[in-house]
């Protein structure tokens, strides 16, 4: 019984240590500024060497406007004037998927000074820029959007995150395999203005600030969570979805992950 | 003329003030640009002409009629208009551009070719032309006909030696122009080089001669070319470019190290150039190393130099507001090695995270002329709207575009998932009576 104890500690504590490679949890952390999810992570922010998928609808802004968030909350930790974000992606994604326009991503925080973007011919060259730009540590954080990562391109953008202890945000294209080795993974959905269906026209009108659905698939080291949140776009933060305005609380909406 | 009777002849006549140290400066690069494709030796002869010594040189071009063509041909090009003279000497050539008709004087007889010139072609200095000329010497075969010794006493030696040198009896060279040390270093190889390794070493050596002159003028490349030279005579080029000026060789040459790739060796290398055509003096911050800000603006450099040489300097692009209604129009689209600017969007109506290139023509339906859509299918996808807000009329900038289209109603709509979109109407509700066809709905922007 003895024996069998300390043999079950060994492993967990072997299996502990293959779940949170120190790397990951090492380093710096950025908060989201919402206890609630700061709480749900291990790492009590999102850490920044490592991989952090963000999926969603193909046609839906919000990942978009999550992703310019998280980037953007790194960039501004890193001190004035220091921190910038990659945003890459392909050119077919940028056919499809349209423009990054500034006036929108600046309402999430991503000032125009903080972000720059590369338009590449194709995924491999979208795959070079990322593990060049995690690597060398000169960005603070790389955004990659519509890359699709066998095993040896996750491992090696793993490996580049810990070693420039650059967050890779990644918004894999939908319906692609997601990596094994991701961090965290999360899915953002669009939250419904309100309750009930009201034609055009004559419905309420749409608040300013965005309200997202926020699903936390995949936390190392953590457990699955969702949260309702909501940005306002004055204070430039995040945080817990408020009751709407007829009083009631919006319906918890569970989502298949 | 004096500038007012000109003025008054020509009332948009365009004046500008002489400025002979530009003059000058201009005839310069023009001695430097003959220099690099005519012939190594060019000269200023100020203060309106460039002395080529084209000994040599003819050939190349089809001989010296071809050259002359050529040259003109360029400079013609250039919107500059000249008169070429091609002589045994330089002061019958120069004679004959300024006082002849130009052209190539026939070898060996350079009497004959002045003979009938005025004496000033002779590079006199204007009182002795006066003299000359007072005396009834107008040309300069008059001059050829007087005994030397006697034109010695009375003109000075001046008059003989340019005599002498105008008909060949005195060699005259031409001075080349004292050019600036070029940012260029080469390496020719005893054995011809095929290994990369080998190349490698012979690039890093080359590197790093430049950028210790680089180093000690305190300047920095922006552009950077390495020509090799194969054992066939073929050469092959590469170009790296720099966002800011840089002098470390392991940067360059891990810029070059990209690049290396596209080289084929073929039986061997046997010479290499390296060449920056654009330098750049470095600022002062840029030599103070030890500030942390400075350093991660310096990383950050690099990144975008490695980036820039493997994927284009198209690739990568920084954002800045534009002042312009029209969304697509609101976005100025900067290279990367500018200075970020600190101005930010003005934000007074919400607007999509996500902006089509091309807005996308989407079945909509309202339930009334003026209102949002009720439902509308995009891409095979249908969406029922229930919140909308709008519109906001944003009409074309009609000082830019001749017919741009007509005014655009924006709506914010929210179908029932929750997701946000930018559409607009364009056209306006009453056309349908006019048998236009009515508005067009379409899809432009994804909002967060």
């Amino acid at each position: 019984m003895e024996i069998r104890s300390t043999k079950l500690s060994a492993l967990r504590q072997s299996i502990a240590a293959l779940e949170r490679p120190g790397d990951a949890g090492e380093g710096p952390v950025t908060g989201f500024g919402v206890a609630e999810i700061d709480a749900a992570l291990p790492w009590g922010g999102l850490p920044h060497s490592g991989i952090h998928e963000v999926l969603g609808h193909a046609e839906d802004g919000a990942r978009f406007g999550f992703t310019a968030v998280l980037a953007a909350r790194v960039a501004r930790s890193m001190g004035s004037g220091d921190g910038t974000v990659l945003w890459s992606r392909s050119q077919a994604v940028e056919r499809e998927s349209g423009l990054s326009y500034g006036p929108g991503l600046s309402r999430f925080g991503l000032h125009p000074a903080l972000a720059m973007f590369a338009v590449l011919r194709s995924t491999r060259d979208l795959l070079q820029v990322l593990e060049e730009g995690l690597g060398c540590g000169a960005m603070a954080a790389v955004v990659g959007e519509g890359a699709v990562l066998d095993a040896t391109a996750a491992r090696r953008l793993q490996l580049a995150a810990e070693q420039g202890r650059t967050p890779a945000l990644l918004l894999p294209p939908a319906g692609a395999n997601s990596s094994a080795l991701a961090t965290t993974r999360w899915r953002i959905a669009a939250l419904p203005n309100g309750p009930g269906e009201k034609r055009g026209g004559e419905g309420r009108d749409l608040s300013s600030s965005a309200r997202w659905h926020v699903s936390l698939l995949r936390c190392r080291g953590g457990a699955p969570q969702e949260w309702d949140v909501e940005w306002e776009d004055a204070t430039l933060s995040l945080h817990m979805a408020a009751t709407l305005a007829d009083g009631s609380l919006a319906a918890p909406s569970r989502r298949a992950g | 003329m004096p500038l007012a009777d000109a003025r008054a002849l020509v009332p948009q006549l365009r004046v500008a003030a002489a400025d002979p140290q530009a003059d000058i400066a201009a005839l310069g690069a023009l001695a430097d640009w003959c220099a690099e494709l005519f012939t190594p030796w060019a000269a200023v002869d100020a203060p309106d002409g460039v002395m080529l010594d084209i000994t040599g040189c003819g050939h190349l071009f089809g001989g010296e009629a071809g050259l002359v063509r050529d040259l003109t041909a360029r400079l013609a090009r250039g919107a500059i208009s000249l008169r070429a003279a091609v002589a045994d000497t330089p002061g019958a050539a120069w004679a004959l551009a300024r006082y002849g008709k130009g052209g190539i004087a026939p070898p060996r007889q350079m009497e004959e070719a002045i003979i009938s010139l005025p004496a000033a072609g002779l590079r006199l200095p204007a009182e002795t032309v006066a003299r000359l000329d007072k005396l009834g010497l107008a040309r300069i075969g008059q001059i050829l006909a007087l005994p030397r010794a006697s034109l010695a006493k009375r003109f000075g030696a001046t008059l003989v030696s340019r005599l002498e040198q105008a008909l060949g009896e005195v060699a005259e060279p031409i001075g080349p122009r004292a050019s600036v040390a070029p940012w260029r270093e080469s390496l020719a190889f005893a054995e011809p080089l095929a290994e990369r390794p080998a190349l490698d070493g012979a690039l890093e050596r080359l590197l790093d001669r430049l950028c210790l002159r680089l180093v000690q003028a305190g300047r920095g490349v922006r552009l950077l070319e390495l020509a090799l030279y194969r054992v066939d005579g073929s050469v092959q080029r590469l170009r790296i470019g720099t966002a800011r000026p840089i002098c470390q060789t392991d940067h360059l040459q891990r810029l070059f190290a990209q690049k290396m790739d596209e080289i084929d060796p073929g039986f061997g290398i046997e010479a290499m150039a390296l060449r920056a055509p654009e330098t750049q003096k470095r600022s002062p911050a840029q030599l103070a190393l030890n500030d942390r800000r400075q350093r991660a603006q310096d990383d950050r450099a690099r990144l975008v130099d490695r980036l820039a040489t493997r994927h284009g300097a198209g690739a990568l692009r920084r954002i800045a507001p534009f002042e312009s209604h029209l969304p697509e129009r609101a976005v100025a689209l900067l290279p990367v090695a500018a200075a970020p600017g600190e101005r930010d969007w003005i934000a007074t109506q919400p607007r999509p995270v996500r902006l089509l290139r091309i807005p996308e023509a989407i079945d909509a339906v309202a339930p009334l002329p003026e209102s949002p859509p009720a439902r509308f299918r995009w891409r095979g996808e249908d969406h029922r709207i229930h919140c909308a807000e709008g519109p906001e009329r944003i009409a074309p900038e009609w000082w830019l575009e001749k017919d741009g289209g007509g005014a655009r109603d924006y709506y914010r709509v929210e179908d029932t998932a929750g997701r946000r979109f930018w559409v607009y109407h364009e056209g306006l509700y009453g056309e349908t009576a006019a048998g236009k066809g009515g508005p067009r709905w379409f899809m432009h922007g994804l909002f967060a």
